[in-house]
């Protein structure tokens, strides 16, 4: 019996990728002979990073990114893409390990400098990370995993939202490069490699969204702030066509600030989680 | 009529009896029952009295007694028994005494529904009568040795037979080895031969030869060979009855020099009479204590009587106070250690010390005999030659003192006093003896005032010796702790470090440009405390880096980074260790680095350290408000003031 229900799951899987390869074999536009690489885009992202706390395991995760993005006359910094407010209460579960669950509202600027559409529409997330932090002799490793539930719409006027999710790995480490450990006053060097998957009913084979490529600079102030700078080189697949991809280079600006707002007497004892 | 006469007799009589009752009544005896305390014995007494114009009159028995048995147990008790009886004070009828000192071995029989007790020790044992305070008849008394309740040894036993206090016809007195046996006249004045019988002895050991109270002749084994001495002269022409008691026989003492005073101390008959003596003594002191009594075993002697005319009375008190001058300043320069050292080196003052020693020996030594001779009364009874020849048996001393100095061969030094020639002691009299004790007043008195000068200067030089090797060693001690620490300093310490001993250096000059001993003296020991504060503030200057530091480090809290999923050290009160750091230790080093003295030095020790507690007690504390201010001050003084510390800034 077991086996042979295995055995349909099995078949099922197969059968609904079948599915999918006619669909998109049908109905997508038509795939190139060979893979399509647009000319990459340059765009610059300032980004803040709050990470309050709120009481002894839980915190609030604020972010606010800004995107610019290369226009006809200026690169990088022409236009402004995307405002983008990120949110969530974290949950500290141990030093190391970390959960978040939120919701993000994206301002999405018309960037297409020929486009007769609406210049801004909103975009709407929910989402969940699960961070992984582990020391490996001075330096640390992080491995981020986030799942996003992403309402999303085109420019175009009477366009519908779609329901994509969003799959993403990350992978980054923190090396200090002044110091033999991360503590204030260190530049650390710190590349990270990110995976984006998607899917949804409208993500026909382009489940590449993206794949980021960065290496940062950073600086530590003080354990409470932080600054960092880099660039990242990135590509995904267009929705469109899983034959084309987008190219992206970004240079990337961050703040990283975390108050504390919990009353002198309920900060101690510090931190120790329970290691 | 009839009946109201009768009447008023009959009121007059009852009256009569009334008041004759109340007379009665007033010479009523009291009974006393409770503790008492006569002498040295604390007991329970039971007397009766009688109360005569408020003094308490004692009147009928009388008991008093003590012991203790826990005591016994414990470790030995002292007991005492006294049972007698008074008539209107004085002692009267039969009495005896009991003293013993008795341990026991703990162990009881129940004899006839009472327990008993062995006890082993020794008990003293008085019994006789008394007779208006004075011995009448036989009195006995015995001191024995006991063992397990038993008589095991007589050690001491005398019998005399009294008659109203004078001792009649023959007496004895024995102890362990001896029995004295004498005679009396009838005026209790001792006669005829009074000889010792000696255990395992076939003849008499001692003879006191007394013809009518003067005692002639003394033969014995003194100890090895048979003597005999002439004593007195039974024809002389002025003599005196006494006692006989320890100043009769001080009186032969004196008398038997230089025939031989050391028979006399081995004499036996002395010896038991002398503890005759003592055990009448003790009974004298306990009756005495309570009503009147003589309670004396009257032996009577002649002595010469050699009377000391008002003068004679007069130069005798003078020469006492000329020995007590000479005798406080003899020892105080004998027993000056001061001068024991000088002696060593100073010729001189070892020549002075050795006449102080020759003072001390030749004069003070034997007048100071002379003046106990005064105190026990025996003076009169021995003829001035007699009693100079027994205090200088050589001769007197020679007012010029011979003094040998020289360490290896012989040198001669004489030493002269003053008044030398002027005071002569050649005869034999009082008037002599008292121009010797004022020599040798004068001449110490003369070489105190010698050696005093030398002593002080000696004294003064050997403390500025002993300071300026404490100053040296002090401030060698900065200076190698400071070289050696400096090396490792920041620049703004060295500073600090630099002038402290530039200071301690001037202050050293200072000192050896000072000349006048005492000056010097009352400087250096001010510097000495000076140097003692620069040591202080050296160390803490040279432990300062460390302090900021350790202050640095202890104001930081571990925080969890979210960002790096790590633990960093975060400063904490960045106000409070800035205004330490940047402010108030190089105000305090500036201090130290441009105004350190002598003065302010110990303020700004203080300060140091204070500011450091306080720092460290800041760590804990609320200081929201203390931040809040700091921010809008960089002034030290302010700092300073804002942390309290402001009272030991000490600042002008």
């Amino acid at each position: 019996m077991k086996y042979r229900y295995h055995n349909s799951l099995w078949l099922g899987m197969l059968l609904f990728m079948g599915i999918v390869t006619m669909a998109l074999a049908q109905e997508g536009e038509v795939l190139p002979e060979a893979s399509e690489f647009r000319d990459p885009n340059t765009r610059v992202w300032f980004n803040t990073y709050g990470n309050i706390r709120i009481s002894k395991r839980l915190f609030w995760d604020a972010q606010t990114h800004f995107r610019f993005e290369e226009s006809t006359s200026t690169p990088f910094i022409g236009q402004v893409g995307q405002i983008y407010n990120r949110h969530a209460i974290g949950y500290i579960y141990s030093k190391n390990i970390n959960f978040s669950l939120g919701g993000v509202l994206r301002v999405n600027f018309n960037t297409n400098e020929s486009s007769d559409d609406r210049n801004v529409v909103p975009e709407w997330r929910i989402w969940h990370q699960y961070q992984f932090a582990m020391p490996v002799y001075t330096a640390m490793i992080y491995h981020r995993i986030r799942i996003e539930h992403r309402w999303s719409r085109g420019f175009a006027e009477n366009s519908d939202f779609i329901f994509r999710n969003r799959w993403r790995y990350m992978l980054r480490a923190k090396v200090p490069l002044t110091s033999t450990k991360l503590e204030p006053g260190t530049v650390y060097v710190s590349p990270e490699a990110e995976l984006i998957m998607q899917s949804g009913k409208e993500v026909v084979g382009s489940v590449m969204e993206d794949l980021r490529l960065t290496t940062t600079l950073g600086y530590i102030i003080n354990p409470r702030l932080q600054v960092a700078a880099g660039l990242m080189y990135s590509q995904g697949q267009t929705l469109e066509n899983a034959g084309i991809f987008n190219q992206n280079w970004t240079l990337r600006f961050h703040v990283y600030f975390s108050p504390d707002i919990r009353r002198v007497k309920a900060k101690l004892p510090t931190i120790h989680f329970g290691d | 009529m009839h009946t109201n006469s009768i009447r008023r007799l009959s009121f007059f009589l009852v009256l009569m009896a009334c008041m004759s009752s109340a007379v009665l009544i007033g010479q009523q005896r009291e009974r006393y029952t409770g503790p008492l305390q006569v002498g040295d014995y604390l007991g329970e007494a039971e007397y009766y009295y009688l109360l005569a114009q408020g003094d308490t009159i004692l009147d009928g028995p009388f008991s008093l007694q003590r012991s203790n048995l826990a005591a016994l147990l414990e470790k030995g008790d002292a007991s005492f028994v006294f049972r007698g009886g008074f008539r209107s004070g004085y002692p009267q009828g039969a009495w005896i005494f009991q003293f013993g000192e008795f341990q026991s071995d703990s162990q009881t029989q129940v004899v006839d529904y009472q327990y008993t007790l062995n006890v082993s020790g020794i008990q003293t044992d008085a019994r006789g009568t008394l007779q208006m305070g004075k011995p009448q008849g036989d009195w006995k008394f015995t001191t024995s040795e006991v063992k397990g309740s038993l008589v095991v040894k007589t050690l001491f036993d005398s019998e005399i037979n009294f008659e109203q206090g004078i001792p009649q016809q023959s007496f004895k007195i024995a102890d362990t080895s001896n029995t004295l046996v004498g005679r009396f006249l009838r005026d209790g004045v001792a006669h005829d031969v009074w000889e010792l019988y000696s255990e395992g002895a076939a003849e008499t050991t001692e003879s006191w030869q007394f013809s009518e109270g003067v005692l002639t002749k003394i033969q014995g084994r003194f100890p090895e060979k048979d003597r005999s001495f002439r004593i007195l002269d039974p024809s002389m022409k002025n003599a005196k009855i006494i006692l006989l008691d320890e100043r009769y026989l001080q009186i032969l003492r004196l008398w038997l020099v230089p025939k031989d005073t050391i028979a006399l101390s081995k004499s036996a008959v002395a010896d038991l009479l002398t503890q005759n003596a003592k055990y009448y003594q003790k009974i004298d002191d306990i009756l005495s204590q309570l009503g009147t009594s003589e309670f004396q075993p009257e032996f009577k002697v002649k002595v010469p009587y050699y009377p000391l005319d008002t003068l004679e009375r007069r130069q005798l008190d003078t020469l006492k106070v000329h020995f007590n001058n000479a005798q406080q300043l003899g020892a105080s320069l004998l027993d000056n250690t001061q001068l024991n050292i000088l002696k060593r080196s100073d010729e001189e003052a070892h020549f002075l010390y050795q006449v102080v020693e020759a003072f001390s020996e030749q004069f003070l030594t034997p007048l100071e005999q002379l003046v106990r001779y005064d105190s026990q009364e025996v003076i009169a009874h021995v003829s001035r030659d007699k009693l100079i020849n027994a205090l200088w048996p050589s001769g007197k001393p020679s007012a010029t003192i011979r003094v040998n100095t020289g360490l290896e061969k012989d040198t001669i030094r004489n030493y002269n006093g003053p008044k030398n020639g002027e005071l002569v002691w050649e005869q034999n009299s009082f008037e002599a003896l008292r121009q010797l004790a004022e020599y040798a007043a004068l001449s110490l008195d003369a070489i105190n005032r010698a050696l005093g000068d030398k002593l002080v200067r000696e004294q003064r030089q050997q403390e500025i010796v002993r300071l300026e090797e404490q100053l040296l060693s002090r401030s060698d001690s900065i200076n190698r702790f400071l070289r050696s620490a400096e090396q490792e300093l920041p620049e703004v310490y060295r500073n600090a470090v630099q002038n402290i001993k530039t200071v301690v250096e001037a202050q050293l000059s200072e000192y050896s440009s000072r000349r006048e001993l005492s000056q010097k003296a009352d400087f250096g020991n001010q510097l000495l405390q000076c140097l003692g504060t620069m040591d202080t503030l050296a160390k803490q200057v040279v432990a300062l880096p460390q302090r900021v530091q350790g202050i640095e480090e202890a104001y930081q809290d571990a925080v969890w980074n979210p960002f790096t999923a790590t633990i960093m050290n975060e400063r904490i009160k960045k106000r409070i260790t800035n205004a330490y750091r940047k402010v108030i230790v190089p105000y305090m080093l500036n201090q130290i680095t441009t105004t350190l003295d002598c003065e302010n030095a110990q303020p700004l020790s203080e300060l140091l350290e204070n500011t450091y507690q306080k720092m460290l007690a800041l760590k804990e504390e609320e200081t929201r408000k203390l931040e809040r201010k700091l921010k809008k001050t960089q002034d030290p003084i302010e700092i300073l003031t804002l942390f309290n510390l402001m009272d030991t800034a000490n600042q002008d």
